[in-house]
């Protein structure tokens, strides 16, 4: 069991923040920040 | 070979399947002509292409069907041209028209010369018409512009179509040389605001039209960048059950940063 | 069989380098003689009357350019993409040395030669109908282009030449050197083939965005500015993918059907396994085909916001929904192929549960995919409905909605693909619990962004937001199906197979699955190449050259889908009668007592 859930939550977590900063970089080569700002 | 029929069988219901939902299953929108050419030569253009030219203007540069139209915002106009002299016999007109022409022309820069009944801006007794000036504002139409729209509304309600063609030929584009000094500056808000027409799509305090959103308390909903923004790239924000488009969008080249300011501060106020 | 000697890599690759270098010259010339025929004196583009538009035998015009244009270019997307996963195969052939790969390329191109021909013909009859119908038009354009088109003649010396050293010389050009040199003219027909695209491409754009023109249509001179416009590049890329799958799919109807009509099981077997690489090679390029499609749109928009409001938010716009519904097709008859497909392993049974939940997704994304945004109403519906949209589904209609099932589409047909993958083998490194963990992880994260994407952009944020959020959920849809394919790789390194995989052991309905696939993208095309060509309205050249026939009105949507089924039929027709050609040509009667002894 561990050897499936620990390593499903560390890469869980690394893939989120991986394509959390990816979308943060694209944002804002476009000029935009990730959350709208009204 | 029996297999091979199968197949074609197949083939031939998948096409009409497509082909049956895009003649069945979608609604089948006839879209619009295509626009009769207009020459913008004014020299040697026909009464027919003047008219067409101010077909043109009357639907699109002249802004007119935003309001005359099946909505019934403003009055209809098909059969204008026949009915002048009933008008200028009515006992309400107040302007100097004595013939069909001068009197569709009257009617473009002053409106209020008459007011159709029920047609008038609240609160003024059908004295006061809620129309811009054509030639002013954000439609500015020129003098030629003006004179293909009457003979387009002539030519509407089959009446004799009198206008002369001018020679002038800056008609259909904008000129921006036309003006030799700049206007002066405007410091009242409520006097922007019928200067830009705002009034004629807006409602500002139990006034105006309904074509844009209500301004009454607009002050109290949204915040001064989206007032400014709102002026400068009306598409930018789209108000929910109102539609794009509508609004002029080049505001921001004929209004003075002072004036937008002027008007900003106004509208943030009310509330 | 020992592997070609040093020297004759550095000639083949001197060969190769030598035809790239060939046609990059052809088109620099053309640049360089362009400059050279600014002297020449240009006029502004004609003003036409419907008086100068020919009539012939009652022939309505724009129906006979429209078809013969459409069949133009399904066969030729077919006859490019034809060469460009052929070439592929046989370098995979030469670097596995199985044979087997060889042979399939070798068929391929057998199957299609007749496609060849067909392909000329029917440009030839397009040029014939536009010089004849459109004369003023074809002076006009050819005015501009003269010299591109007249390279674009003679390159058919260059492709004739190469297709058929190519395809007759198959079995003569084997082994070493010899099938670098066929590998070479491989490379060299798909060169000149793309050449072609490209100048044809170049020409139909103009008409859209025009360039290297003033506003009364007076030439300069820079032919490469003109055939350099806009909309130039986001086309070449858009068709250039799209051919290929499209060829994918073409291939593989005519394996589907060789499947369903095999006598022995060694036929069945090989007809599946064609079908399998046909139908693989399809989906390969169907999968980033929505972002060039996207990107195109976005190009149109760029150039002119009235071409782009009238694509997507006017006239135009329905169209758009019938294309969401063959898009959806596309993806469900590949995905289901691919389920179908699993069968061919017996260790396919550990993952044949969650198909089912693969096609309910599958089918939300489709249902938000075509879900419409405004609706074009009656006075009454629209006070019935409250406003042009409906309340709960309208917001499912605009751009975000769309782009998130679009993107899950896509990863849950790259996930069908990896399961099929996956179906035949079982992993020996030590760590794959931990693996699979990392995948789920992966397409966990992939997805749930791409949902954070398209539902806090698309409904919480203004328009500029909403349409830039779209580029990193493509990006994240790239990542996750790069990385996954990766790892999975790596997780199965040194594997061992469940058992080998039983070529031929697949029900007959999903072969139905690869008919639907041709003929849902035949049709796409061609409601495409309408809008392509209908966005246009009533200008030859746009704000350039008006249309001033009796057929420049639009046609309502119905006439357009069913000129595009007519046309349909007849390319369908055309496509068995190319089946049939290679058929009937290995095909031997022996007529008893008819020749004398």
């Amino acid at each position: 069991m561990t050897g499936y859930v620990l390593p499903f939550a560390a890469a869980l977590a690394v893939c989120l923040a991986g394509f959390l900063l990816l979308d943060m970089a694209i944002m804002n080569m476009q000029g935009l920040s990730l959350i709208f700002r009204g | 070979m029996r297999q091979f029929l199968i197949v074609v069988a197949f083939s031939l219901l998948t096409i009409g399947f497509f082909s049956g939902y895009s003649n069945f299953g979608i609604p089948q929108i006839e879209p619009a002509p295509p626009p009769k050419e207009e020459k913008l030569d004014l020299g040697s253009m026909s009464m027919d292409q003047f008219i067409v030219l101010g077909e043109k203007i009357f639907k699109g540069k002249g802004t007119c069907t935003l309001c005359h139209n099946e909505l019934g915002r403003a009055p209809a106009l098909d059969t204008l041209a026949g009915i002048v002299p009933q008008r200028l016999e009515d006992a309400r007109y107040q302007g100097a028209a004595e013939d069909v022409e001068q009197y569709l022309l009257e009617s473009l820069v002053e409106p209020s010369a008459f007011v159709v009944a029920g047609f008038g801006k609240k609160g003024t007794n059908d004295t006061e018409s809620p129309m811009p000036d054509v030639t002013g504002g954000s439609i500015r139409l020129s003098d030629a512009e003006t004179a293909a729209v009457v003979a387009y509304l002539q030519d509407l309600a089959g009446a004799e179509v009198t206008v002369e063609i001018p020679s002038d030929t800056e008609a259909g584009e904008d000129s921006d040389e036309e003006e030799g000094e700049p206007r002066e500056a405007i410091g009242d808000p409520k006097v922007l605001m019928t200067r830009f027409t705002c009034d004629a799509c807006h409602m500002v305090q139990g006034v105006g039209g309904d074509v844009g959103p209500n301004l009454t308390q607009i002050g109290a909903l949204r915040d001064r960048a989206h007032l400014r923004r709102a002026i400068l790239k009306p598409n930018a924000d789209i108000t929910e059950g109102y539609e794009p488009d509508m609004m002029p969008d080049d505001l921001g080249e004929q209004i003075y940063a002072s004036e937008l300011e002027i008007l900003v501060d106004f509208l943030a106020e009310l509330k | 069989m020992s592997g070609p000697r040093p020297a004759t890599f550095r000639f083949a690759r001197l060969t190769a380098g030598a035809s790239l270098a060939l046609a990059v010259l052809a088109l620099g010339d053309i640049g360089a003689i362009a400059a050279e025929q600014a002297v020449a004196a240009h006029g502004p583009a004609p003003t036409l009357t419907a008086a100068d538009y020919p009539i012939i035998a009652g022939i309505n015009s724009r129906v006979a350019v429209w078809i013969f244009a459409q069949l133009h270019l399904w066969f030729a997307a077919f006859v490019l993409a034809v060469p460009i996963f052929v070439f592929i195969i046989e370098v995979i052939g030469m670097r596995t040395r199985d044979k087997r790969y060889d042979d399939m390329a070798y068929e391929f191109i057998k199957i299609t030669i007749t496609a060849y021909s067909l392909t000329a013909i029917q440009g030839g009859l397009l040029a014939f109908s536009l010089i004849l119908f459109y004369p003023d038009l074809f002076t006009y354009l050819s005015g501009i282009f003269g010299q591109s088109m007249f390279y674009y003649a003679l390159l058919f010396f260059a492709e004739s030449a190469c297709l058929y050293i190519y395809y007759y010389g198959w079995h003569w050009l084997q082994g070493g050197f010899r099938k670098w040199l066929h590998l070479t003219l491989g490379l060299l027909l798909n060169t000149v083939g793309t050449t072609l695209m490209l100048l044809a491409n170049a020409w139909l754009t103009f008409m859209m965005s025009p360039a290297g023109v003033d506003a009364a249509g007076v030439f300069s001179g820079d032919e490469w500015a003109a055939i350099h416009n806009f909309l130039w590049n986001p086309i070449n890329i858009h068709r250039f993918v799209a051919n290929i799958a499209y060829g994918g799919s073409i291939v593989g109807a005519y394996a589907a059907f060789k499947f369903l009509t095999a006598t022995t099981p060694q036929e069945r077997a090989h007809y599946d396994w064609m079908g399998y690489n046909a139908n693989f090679i399809a989906i390969c390029a169907l999968l980033p085909l929505p972002f060039a499609g996207y990107y195109l749109a976005a190009e149109i928009y760029a150039y002119s916001q009235q071409m782009g409001i009238t694509l997507m938010g006017g006239i135009f716009a329905w169209l758009f929904i019938i294309q969401a519904v063959l898009i959806g097709t596309l993806f469900l008859s590949a995905n289901y192929y691919l389920w179908c497909g699993m069968g061919r392993s017996d260790g396919a049974k550990r993952y044949t549960k969650y198909i089912k939940y693969i096609a309910i997704v599958l089918i939300a994304a489709f249902l938000v995919w075509f879900t419409p945004h405004t609706l074009v109403l009656t006075n009454e519906e629209l006070k019935a409905l409250g406003g042009p949209h409906h309340k709960i589904l309208g917001p499912l209609g605009i751009m975000p909605a769309k782009n998130t099932a679009v993107n899950v589409m896509i990863i849950f047909t790259a996930l069908s693909f990896m399961f099929y993958r996956r179906a035949n083998k079982i992993a020996t490194v030590s760590w794959v619990d931990a693996g699979n963990a990392i995948q789920v992880a992966l397409y966990t994260a992939g997805i749930a962004n791409i949902m954070f994407l398209g539902i806090y952009h698309g409904y919480f944020t203004n328009t500029v937001y909403k349409v830039a959020a779209s580029i990193p959920q493509v990006l994240t849809t790239l990542v996750v199906i790069a990385a996954s394919i990766t790892l999975d790789s790596i997780i199965y390194r040194g594997a061992k197979e469940v058992g080998p995989l039983r070529w031929g052991r697949i029900p007959g309905r999903a072969q139905y699955a690869l008919f639907l696939l041709a003929v849902a993208f035949t049709w796409l095309m061609g409601l495409m190449g309408y809008i392509r060509s209908g966005i246009r309205q009533h200008w030859h050249v746009v704000d350039i050259m008006r249309d001033n026939s009796v057929d420049a009105f639009t046609p309502t949507l119905g006439y357009a889908a069913n000129v595009v089924s007519v046309a349909a039929i007849i390319f369908m027709a055309m496509v068995i009668f190319v089946f049939w050609i290679a058929q009937i040509s290995g095909t031997r009667t022996l007529p008893a007592g008819y020749w004398k002894e």
